[in-house]
């Protein structure tokens, strides 16, 4: 036959393909005491661009902020005002000029890029810059308004000059750029750094260096030996990519992973009965809530017929039980909703004054403002507009989804028709943001626990909306509150301020604040580690170790030979 | 040969074809590779026309077209939106290994697939044929993920037997050398077993069919009264008539077993065409995807193209026409 | 033959539908499988109605913890999912939407892929050619990637749609079967006669030449059948396709994919119903293929 011939070809063929895919990498013993072990962390996406400018994802930041380092690092408590809680960094230490307009740093002289480069103010400089110059298209570039510019005295020593007194100022200063090699970025036209080689394999001063990346495979980090603050406890992390949810679930369960952060409420008890793992659950810095539109959808001008009345709202939203919602939909993975913030937020606020969940109230309520159920179809209406609306829900989460429904069918129990209309994400965002919607399930993610983003979400300017207060919500009080907290460097006072502000729009209820999602971890038990914070739990992973005693296989891989100097 | 390259151009054409197919479809989908961009509060929308503007997108549709055409041409197919690399490259680094996958599943499952039909041809309507029969069947009625899970499940997280994920060998001394491809080689097992599960049953079934056909034929009988053993004028004689239907089979498996592996990858996280695929389609990465689509379809065509090579050189009588 | 997918040229004469369906009456096995075909068929278009049955003689609280993940009992034989519904009911109604997409696409399929393999083989020459060489372009295209492509970028699109496409993507190898079913029943000689006779070309074809192809119509058809309900449940366990509140069999394996440790049921019970409904119409396939003689099918 002579099909057989090509057998012993076929056979080599696949030995060549298989040797192909292997790679040389010698041997190493595991370090002695807490130095050594691996990590692996198993994400359920790719990461993107891996240039700190362009790393918009989480899974890019969690590689970015491993490999980068910023000036100073915000503290866990996420505060953004002043300089409380920041962590020294790339900068040894820091001082402010008597205006107060001026903070200088003065740069460990003992940074290294990883490619043995000295870090100097010249990168400093250059990396405000970059961010900066609206070429170069940063992600941050719009949060650095309130600097002037950036001067070095000295080769380890840099000013950066504020426009004008602000209580973030430090925080915008020192926290929110991670610092870039200029002797390896300059030469390049700022329009075309997205394909710069540090796109794909960076290199930074942070504690962890680059080794290398398999596209949709895994993303190799290991621990910098010569990091100026000490190196790592850990030798490598390694960030696995799954093809899906459940793929990730099964690599942390069968011991190849050991870290996943977004677990379902299904596994969590599977994780809990798996020995090995620990489940840990994290605040995350998320808020979602049901959007009323406030406007009418066909004409902005004027008031949306149904919740353009305020008491009609506040109906409502006594209607909406947020408790149960939650527990149906997430068990234990959320908590009720308090108000437009999470509570990891430094100025929120749980005291203030619910509109309660009291069902006979809010139909005694929707009677007395004449929404009555007069023709016996099971709907109430009011001079001729039935209470109906369309609840706009993105077919990309699972959660809302399930939330709109059972939203609409305890408002049904009252005599409110809702229609639920999952959409696409792309067109979920591209209605709220043409107002062509009557109501939504929405969220807000906080990178940060800096409040400033209320007033794009919630407040307006000169009576008219903000860019992103999709539902149209105006209150002179809210928007009073809003500037004079964020302006306020008193702790106290501004916590005054916010609060008033939180109360007047948990009154006037331009949206029910269901739920605030958490983020179930699983973890291998043998990790020594700090508490999670919120938003970005990978920024300690410097101080994570596991005990000489408890290490496993992979621990004793060693360091790559590629990090070792 | 005019045959030969009378497939070749209609090789190229579906390909072609399908390109274009998919890139005006995908440009016709409601959003944009940017949606992800405009969630976050602190870039304007200024900055986001900028950069449709640097990939080209506030074009005519028909001039992106054309020059997509022309680059493609020359061999570039664009640049990932997501990740800033040329899609050429993306797709270097996936395509090996899906078509790895696929090289040892396809002998693997014919091996397999052949050689039960061939039992099953022995003694048709036994007790063996019917049993055998009714459990590839079934196995071929599984959706291809839900057996991929209960693999995964089973034999990998629950016995153990298996690694969950691939690549990760380097972690356990087994990066490169013997111990290395020994790894390679269980990373492997999962996968291609789900997709030799899925399609044993189908080249059994075609197997069977093609020698009960030949069987009653006159030159089988006519070996038979030569004298030759029943088992060898099986082997011989009906086996080698029987192959033509085997290759013709094995061309459309190319499709098939391609479709196969894009759930597979994805449960067993192998970092392949379906993998880029499906990531590409949800981020609405323009240029991959259409890419990812091209040259699935360039796998499919030259895979039927081999096939039917093949056929000429088992089967000498289609030669002449 | 040039072509890659030959079909049978000296096949003899197919039986039409109706003898076939008699003759299959009398193959135990095929009674079965026809009888499991209509017991999900007859679920599906009751479902609605049972499923109010047993939410009145079961009543589930989809807010409260207690109804949900419950272990297949009396109350509910196929225990309760997730989100506190019954499975039983859920496997009903998604059997509406796995069933009617098979249905309709395959009705699509077989409609499209049965007119264009009569006229091309029927009027052969240059039709023939060009059509054929269209479908084996078709062929050879990666369906499954186009499927994804498509409705990732479109993941709202209604199920209609969905069975539409499905359907527009699944009849080109049983076009080639038509076709050359086609070109050996019109050299028969009652074909031959009824021309002699001064038949039209029409009348020809519709009254000699499709009688005698629809039973090989028939065979590819249970294959595409087959085919289908396995690319909705692969698109759906891509998160593609059926979208919630709607329901589909693929949809509920996907939903209960994550379970299977915990709450088994959720995503075996629909898979099994998958797997029995791909079974039933392959095995009716095998025994329509043995009765009507179809010597090479397109494999699947």
């Amino acid at each position: 036959m002579r099909s057989r011939s090509l057998r012993p070809a076929g056979l080599l063929l696949l030995l060549a393909a298989l040797a192909a895919c292997t790679d040389d990498r010698q041997p190493a013993d595991g370090g002695a005491g807490d130095i050594g072990g691996t990590l692996v962390l198993v994400v359920p996406a790719r990461p993107g661009n891996l240039l700190p400018l362009y790393a918009d994802r989480a899974q890019s930041k969690q590689i970015t902020d491993l490999v980068y380092e910023r000036l100073a690092e915000i503290g866990p408590g996420l505060n953004t005002v002043g300089e409380e809680g920041f962590e020294p960094r790339l900068a040894r230490s820091w001082e402010w000029s008597d205006d107060s307009l001026a903070i200088t740093f003065h740069l460990d002289p003992a940074a290294r890029w990883h490619d043995g480069t000295p870090v100097r103010a010249a990168d400093v400089r250059f990396t405000f810059e970059l961010n900066m110059d609206s070429t170069a298209q940063s992600v941050d570039r719009e949060y650095l308004a309130a600097i002037d510019s950036v001067t070095t005295p000295d080769s380890l020593t840099v000013t950066v000059w504020a426009a004008r007194r602000t209580p973030e100022q430090f925080y915008d200063a020192a926290g929110r750029l991670s610092i870039l090699p200029r002797h390896l970025l300059a030469d390049t036209p700022r329009g075309q750094l997205t394909e710069h080689a540090l796109a794909s394999s960076p290199m930074g001063s942070g504690p962890f260096r680059f080794v290398r990346a398999v596209p949709n495979q895994l993303v190799e980090l290991a621990a910098d030996t010569a990091y100026h603050l000490g190196r790592p406890p850990l030798d490598r992390v390694v960030i696995s990519i799954a093809g899906t949810p459940v793929a990730a679930t099964t690599q942390l369960l069968a011991g190849d992973a050991d870290v996943y952060e977004a677990l379902r409420p299904e596994n969590m008890a599977q994780v809990a009965k798996t020995s090995d793992l620990v489940a840990r659950i994290v605040p995350a810095a998320q808020y979602s809530f049901l959007l009323f539109n406030l406007r009418a959808p066909d004409d902005p001008q004027r008031p949306h017929p149904v919740f353009g009345d305020r008491a009609t709202r506040r109906a409502l939203s006594m209607l909406v039980d947020r408790e149960g919602l939650t527990r149906a939909v997430f068990d234990s993975l959320a908590v009720v909703g308090v108000g437009p913030f999470p509570r990891v937020l430094p100025v929120a606020d749980t005291t203030l004054r619910q509109i309660p969940f009291d069902v006979a109230r809010g139909e005694a309520l929707l009677d007395s403002l004449g929404w009555r159920d007069a023709d016996g179809d099971g709907v109430r209406e009011r001079s001729g507009q039935p209470l109906a609306f369309t609840l706009t829900v993105p077919s990309s989460s699972s959660f809302r989804m399930r939330m709109g429904e059972l939203l609409q069918r305890q408002l049904a129990a009252s005599g409110v028709k809702v229609d639920v209309d999952v959409v696409e994400f792309n067109v979920m965002g591209s209605r709220l943001m043409s107002g062509h919607f009557d109501s939504a399930l929405h969220q807000w993610a906080l990178g940060d626990g800096s409040p400033a983003g209320l007033q794009a979400t919630w407040g307006s300017v000169d009576g008219q909306p903000a860019t992103q207060n999709y539902g149209g919500y105006v209150s002179e009080t809210f928007d009073a509150q809003v500037d004079s907290g964020l302006a306020a460097f008193d702790k106290a006072e501004r916590q005054a301020h916010f609060s008033r502000a939180f109360q007047t729009i948990l009154d006037d209820a331009p949206a029910v604040w269901i739920y605030e999602p958490r983020q179930p971890f699983g973890i291998h038990a043998r990790f020594q580690h700090p508490p999670l914070r919120p938003a970005s739990w990978w920024i300690d992973l410097p101080r994570w170790s596991v005990p000489a005693d408890k290490r496993i296989e992979r621990d004793r891989a060693g360091l790559p030979a590629i990090a070792r100097r | 040969m005019s045959r030969a390259l009378r497939r070749v151009v209609q090789g190229a054409a579906v390909a072609a074809l399908v390109t274009t197919l998919a890139f005006f479809l995908i440009r016709l989908a409601p959003g944009d590779p940017f949606a992800t961009l405009r969630e976050n509060p602190n870039l304007s929308p200024a900055t986001i026309d900028d950069l449709r503007t640097r990939f080209g997108f506030d074009q005519p549709l028909v001039v992106q077209y054309a020059r997509y055409v022309r680059r493609a041409l020359h061999g570039d197919l664009g640049i990932s939106v997501g990740t800033r690399r040329p899609v050429t490259e993306a797709i270097g680094d996936a395509l090996p290994r899906t078509l790895l996958l696929m090289g040892v599943a396809i002998p693997l499952s014919f091996a397999a697939g052949m050689a039960l039909g061939v039992a099953q041809a022995a003694r048709p309507r036994s007790r063996f044929d019917r049993i055998t029969r009714a459990a590839t069947t079934l196995l071929y009625a599984q959706p291809s993920f839900l057996l991929a899970v209960v693999l995964l499940l089973v034999f990998a997280a629950w016995l153990g037997l298996f690694q969950t994920t691939s690549g990760l060998g380097f972690l356990y001394g087994a990066g490169s050398g013997w111990a290395g491809f020994v790894w390679r080689v269980r990373e492997l097992t999962l996968p291609v077993l789900t997709l030799v599960l899925l399609t044993t049953g189908a080249v059994a079934r075609q197997q069977r069919a093609a020698l009960l056909e030949v069987l009653p034929e006159e030159f089988v009988r006519t070996a038979v009264a030569k004298g030759a053993a029943p088992r060898a004028v099986l082997l011989r004689h009906a086996l080698r008539n029987a192959m033509l239907p085997m290759v013709t089979l094995l061309g459309l498996a190319f499709p098939a077993l391609l479709g196969g592996a894009v759930f597979v990858e994805q449960v067993f996280s192998w970092p392949g065409m379906g993998r880029l695929l499906v990531d590409a389609a949800a981020t609405r990465d323009y240029f991959l995807l259409t890419g990812c689509v091209l040259v699935g379809s360039v796998t499919v065509v030259v895979g039927s193209l081999l096939a039917d090579l093949l056929a000429l050189l088992v089967d000498p009588r289609q030669r002449a026409s | 033959m040039t072509t890659l997918v030959s079909g049978a040229p000296l096949a003899p004469p197919a039986p039409a539908a109706p003898t076939l369906l008699r003759r299959l009456g009398a193959r135990p096995s095929a009674v079965a499988a026809l009888s499991v075909l209509a017991v999900l068929a007859a679920g599906a278009l009751l479902a609605p109605w049972i499923a109010a049955r047993l939410h009145a003689t079961a009543p589930l609280d989809p807010m409260s913890a207690g109804s949900r993940l419950l272990a297949p009992s009396l109350a509910h034989p196929f225990g309760t999912d997730a989100q506190g519904r019954d499975v039983l009911a859920q496997l009903l109604l998604g059997g509406r939407v796995s069933l009617a997409v098979a249905a309709v696409s395959t009705l699509i399929a077989a409609f499209l892929g049965t007119a264009v393999g009569v006229v091309a083989g029927h009027l052969g020459g240059r039709t023939d050619a060009l059509l054929m060489r269209g479908v084996d372009t078709f062929l050879a295209m990666p369906r499954i990637l186009v499927l994804i492509a498509l409705f990732a970028l479109w993941p709202t699109a209604p199920v209609s749609g969905l069975a539409l496409v499905i359907g527009a993507m699944s009849w080109f190898g049983l076009s080639r079967v038509v076709r050359a079913q086609t070109l050996a029943v019109r050299v028969r000689d009652h074909v031959a006669a009824a021309r002699a006779l001064g038949a039209g070309e029409l009348h020809v074809l519709l009254r000699h030449v499709l009688p005698n192809v629809a039973g090989v119509a028939l065979v590819a058809a249970t294959l595409v059948a087959g085919e289908v309900v396995g690319i909705e449940a692969g698109l759906s366990f891509l998160g593609l396709g059926v979208r919630p509140p709607d329901t589909s069999w693929g949809k509920m394996v996907q939903d209960g994919v994550s379970f299977l440790a915990s709450a088994w049921w959720i995503a075996v019970v629909p898979a099994l119903a998958i797997a029995l409904t791909v079974a039933a119409i392959s095995h009716l396939g095998d025994v329509l293929r043995d009765l009507v003689d179809v010597r090479q099918l397109p494999p699947r």
